[in-house]
């Protein structure tokens, strides 16, 4: 039975110093050291809820970095890096075995390839290469090949799109390797078979599927924790990735041959003029997507048949053009992500939304406000046939307030159906959840938001009765010196959510995460917390706080993993 | 030009998309030469079957003892197989009550390979509290690496509905610590992946082989050469990539001249829906079985669905509530009959494989014989959570090692949901399979703390 106690007060003793910690802070302690934090945990185990580093430490004069590891291409990175290298835009990565994630990041940043990820690498590169050579190789065929040379041509291919396709100077025994396998192919089937197999070998390459950072120097025997400088194509592609999730462009690569990328007035030359790029705003769309986990509306089922792959896609369209509107716009603040009401709607979409017109539309005043109040985010935070104010709650704690709300302990009734039944409101159900301390401690920081939101029924439409009973939306949200405060209504919740300043310290820490794929506590907090503390000063201006990334010390360095 | 052949997908064939060259006639010889293995010397497999959101209860429950037992109804399908079929109760999985804690469903991280899990941030979802991934390669991994070489394919991880989320909930086999290998749940590629190859003429296979091996070749050269100068982590990282790389190179190499007879190909297109699971299922296993007949590989697991998810079973419920949420009931509620229906399906699916491997005549008996098919899930009770008293079937005999047809009881069913209920861990589990498996050496299979007992010698008769 012992097993069964530590398991009940660790969920209660958790959510009562939940508020105190942050998300990602305490996940780094955990995983920082992975030797200690397994000892500590012992027995007691409530060493993982510990909140009592957030925040920086004494002084933060010299900001630590923290340690990562070469990270693998996500699928959306290497669809888009083989549309900017081969002008190819086949999306075959969708099929590819999904990302990991870091937090709601895809990062592929952890487990190493699974063998039948590299598979489908190679399967994706004899594909990709064959319809380059399909198309000629359309306008990267060096000149040269126009002189009948075979083996000239091979030479000027090789040394035109490999050093694209590795995002780097390449080595002379790369250049031999290529040409290997340029003459593997000629032997086959003639000069555009040899040209095929460079650009399959390329896109098999772990130079090209991962991104790869050693500053320039030998780190093989570098201690834990070793700082350095990354070289002028490292940096390309990490702005590269961060802003554009994809390779670089003539331009970067031209600064990096340059070795014009090291100044802060040169990295902010080009975040800002990369933010101008469409590519920025598809990525920054695809962060908002991924950051309220909209991104899972094509797995998610439903029961009402309305919920169509269709309107799946229009309903993260419209998050999308939302964010990316506002993050990229010259002044948009995040309190305009959690208030606007313009909304891009399809038919599908626009009837969900009780609206006669499609394209750009106004929503309702009285019941739309923000991302949050929007269809994609309710009907991924809801159940098949029902809403939920518990994982809707969940998501607003976890991902706009970075706190983390542990899970239901072991061997406690978990019989709680969430939905309204005939005899009883969803609200009275739920108190259940409120009386059984062991579920009370936890429950208490997601329900009660969650009420705000049953307005929404499970894909988002507006409605005032919830089966038989009418909805009753009064919620109840701590402000920041923990005091509840009740509140009515999902319009009032994204009001108090977008004036409060924990969101806008998430929000800096989410936008960490994203950009670094790593978690932003440990040797980052001092980085996060310079971050955080410009955006709070800024009232929360996005393009800004995406430009600070690119000018902070982590940017432009490398720490080896402790 | 000969048109290619349709049925087979296009990454596949993109090696040879400039070749014009046309498909040659499927061979229909065995790759896998019975006539010489006759006297009991063919190959032992182990093959686990995985069913989310599980709950041992009064309707999967057998009764009476030994070779003397009933099942229950909801195992109605597995009475052909009773006399090849060891079903084990009282058994924990013992390692998600350590630490890193873990809860109910987040039971795949330490399953089928008795170990803690990591901590880490990478399993962040609803109701599961933060880590990493599992912290040592599961029995399937474990056995496929002594096996590494004998076969194509060190292993086969197939998915039916499995999410396309990555997450423990998604993952029930570890290569190594941090390294979930994945199910594929896509019944064209994984026909793909099997048997494409080995369905080409020799020209062809010929000119496709170059072109795959000249393009690893570069890929691993350029990682090699790389690799000097990285750091330790992304160097264990690269080697991974590696390693995957040159088991590919072996199996590409070894198709050369090698014939079998494969499964008909499932239809480019075929819906991976959760309406289209009977069918996915029965592709899966249709594959799994032609793979296994061919020797292309001895290990596998098969991964149904999700844990704290799953289909609603729209094929056999007329109310279908989705399976997680059916596993919440009380056995006294109405829903109750439906969550039983699901049960009695994946049983059912189990059930159909055994008869699949049953009907393969290997020496004097058949290949499930051979094998040992483990059934299993991460908890014993879903509406608690809890991860005790875990269903435990051996479909087959792994070559004489066990000794079926018995109903053994480990503990007290009426307190299984206690810690002191007198059952068995999950390590003796594992740590039986490994003997099964002819590696009596093993013996600590995940904590240590918890193998103390041993195997599971009841199960050797």
């Amino acid at each position: 039975m012992r097993g069964v106690i530590a398991a009940a007060l660790l969920c209660a003793s958790g959510c009562y110093s939940g508020l105190a910690g942050d998300a990602d802070t305490r996940a780094t302690a955990a995983g920082d050291g992975q030797d200690d934090a397994g000892d500590d945990a012992a027995e007691g185990g409530d060493d993982g809820q510990d909140g009592g580093d957030d925040g920086p430490s004494a002084s933060c004069d010299e900001p630590g970095i923290g340690g990562s590891t070469m990270v693998r291409l996500t699928r959306g990175e290497y669809d888009n890096a083989v549309r900017d290298l081969l002008d190819l835009d086949l999306g075959l990565a969708t099929s590819f075995t999904a990302d990991e994630k870091i937090g709601p990041f895809d990062a592929n940043a952890v487990a190493p390839a699974s063998e039948l990820a590299v598979e489908q690498y190679l399967d994706a590169a004899g594909e990709l290469a064959a319809a380059s050579r399909a198309e000629a190789f359309g306008a990267h065929l060096p000149n040269t090949c126009a002189g009948g040379n075979d083996t000239e041509c091979g030479e000027a291919f090789v040394t035109s799109f490999l050093p694209r396709a590795f995002r780097r100077p390449i080595t002379e025994a790369e250049r031999a390797d290529a040409i290997e396998i340029f003459e593997l192919g000629v032997e086959q089937d003639g000069r555009d078979r040899g040209l095929e197999l460079v650009i399959a070998g390329a896109l098999a390459s772990p130079a090209f599927l991962y991104k790869i950072e050693r500053g320039g120097v030998d780190l093989s025997d570098a201690e834990a924790g070793t700082i350095v400088p990354l070289t002028s194509y490292e940096i390309a592609s990490r702005l590269s990735f961060y802003l554009w999730q994809s390779m670089p462009d003539d331009v970067l690569f031209e600064a990096a041959a340059a070795d014009a990328l090291s100044t802060p007035e040169q990295l902010e030359a080009q975040a800002r003029r990369m933010l101008d790029d469409d590519r920025a705003r598809a990525a920054i769309a695809d962060f908002h997507l991924q950051w309220l986990g909209v991104d899972a509306l094509p797995e998610l089922e439903k029961q009402d048949a309305i919920y169509t792959p269709e309107l799946a896609q229009a309903m993260m369209h419209e998050i999308e053009e939302a964010s990316a509107t506002i993050a990229l716009g010259a002044s948009g603040k995040v309190s305009d992500l959690l208030l606007s009401r313009t909304a891009t709607v399809d038919a599908a979409l626009a009837d969900i939304y009780g609206a006669e017109q499609t394209g750009q539309i106004e929503l309702p005043a009285d019941q739309r406000a923000g991302l949050i109040t929007r269809a994609g985010f309710i009907a991924a935070t809801s159940h098949p046939n029902a809403s939920s104010p518990t994982l809707r709650g969940q998501a607003v704690r976890e991902q706009v307030l970075c706190q983390i709300v542990p899970p239901p302990p072991n061997e406690v009734d978990n019989t709680l159906p969430e939905g309204a039944s005939e005899d009883m409101p969803v609200k009275e159900r739920l108190e259940e959840h409120q009386e059984n301390p062991s579920c009370a401690g936890c429950h208490k920081l997601m329900d009660p938001i969650g009420f705000g939101l049953e307005n929404y029924d499970e894909l988002g439409r507006w409605r005032t009765m919830d089966g038989p009973f009418e909805v009753d939306p009064v919620g109840e949200l701590e402000d920041i010196d923990a005091n509840d405060i009740p509140f009515s209504g999902p319009v009032e919740l994204s009001e108090r959510l977008a004036a409060d300043e924990r969101v806008v310290d998430c929000y800096a820490r989410q936008a960490f995460q994203y950009a670094f794929r790593r978690p932003s506590g440990g040797e980052d907090q001092c980085t996060v917390a310079t971050l955080s503390d410009d955006f709070v000063e800024s009232e929360g201006a996005i393009r800004e706080l995406l430009v600070q990334v690119v000018l902070q010390d982590a940017f432009t360095h490398r720490a080896t993993p402790e | 030009m000969t048109p290619l052949l349709s049925k087979l997908r296009m990454n596949r064939r993109a090696f040879l998309a400039s070749a014009g060259l046309g498909a040659g006639m499927l061979s229909l010889a065995p790759l896998f030469n019975r006539d010489a293995e006759a006297g009991g010397l063919f190959p032992k497999r182990l093959i686990i079957v995985y069913v989310p959101n599980w709950t041992t209860d009064e309707f999967t429950t057998c009764t009476g003892a030994g070779a003397d037992y009933q099942l229950p109804s909801a195992f109605a399908a597995l009475e052909p197989h009773k006399s090849k079929l060891l079903v084990v109760e009282g058994v924990d999985n013992q390692a998600v009550y350590g630490n890193p804690p873990c809860r109910g469903h987040q039971g795949t991280l330490t399953l089928l390979n008795g170990a803690h899990a990591l901590p880490g941030n990478i399993n962040v979802e609803g109701n599961d509290l933060p880590t990493g991934w599992a912290s040592q390669a599961t029995i399937d991994q474990f056995v496929a690496s002594a096996w590494e070489g004998t076969t194509p394919f060190r292993s086969l991880e197939l998915g039916v509905g499995v999410s396309n989320q990555v997450s423990h909930r998604t993952r029930i086999s570890y290569n190594a610590p941090d390294s979930p290998v994945p199910p594929d749940n896509d019944v064209v590629s994984v026909w793909d992946r099997l048997f494409a190859d080995l369905s080409l003429d020799p020209t062809e296979a010929q000119y496709q082989r170059e072109a795959q091996l000249g393009t690893l070749g570069m890929a691993s050269k350029q990682a090699s050469r790389m690799m000097t100068s990285l750091p330790a982590d992304d160097r264990e990282k690269l080697q991974a990539h590696l390693d995957h790389v040159a088991n590919i190179e072996n199996r590409i190499i070894a198709s050369a001249g090698a014939v079998c007879d494969p499964t008909l190909a499932p239809p480019e297109g075929t819906s991976l829906g959760a309406g289209n699971t009977p069918d996915l299922a029965n592709l899966q296993l249709d594959m799994l079985t032609a793979a296994l007949s061919c020797d292309l590989t001895r290990v596998a697991t098969v991964m149904f669905n999700t844990e704290t998810g799953g289909p609603d079973f729209d094929w056999i419920l007329d109310d279908p509530e989705g399976l997680h949420s059916l596993s919440h009931y009380f056995p006294a509620d109405a829903q109750y009959a439906s969550y039983t229906a699901c049960r009695t399906w994946y049983i059912e699916q189990y059930a159909a494989l055994l008869s699949r491997l049953d009907a393969i005549p290997e020496g004097d008996g058949t290949m499930l014989d051979n094998c040992a098919v483990l059934f299993t899930s991460a908890m014993g009770n879903s509406w608690n959570h809890n991860n005790r008293g875990i269903p435990v079937l051996i479909g087959g005999s792994a070559g004489g090692y066990f000794d079926p047809g018995r109903f053994i009881r480990y503990g007290d069913y009426d307190n299984t949901s206690s810690a002191d209920h007198g059952g068995r861990t999950n390590n003796s589990l594992l740590l039986s399979l490994a003997h099964a498996m002819d590696m009596p050496e093993v013996d600590v299979f995940g904590e240590p703390e918890y193998c103390t007992e041993g195997p599971l010698d009841e199960l050797q008769g």
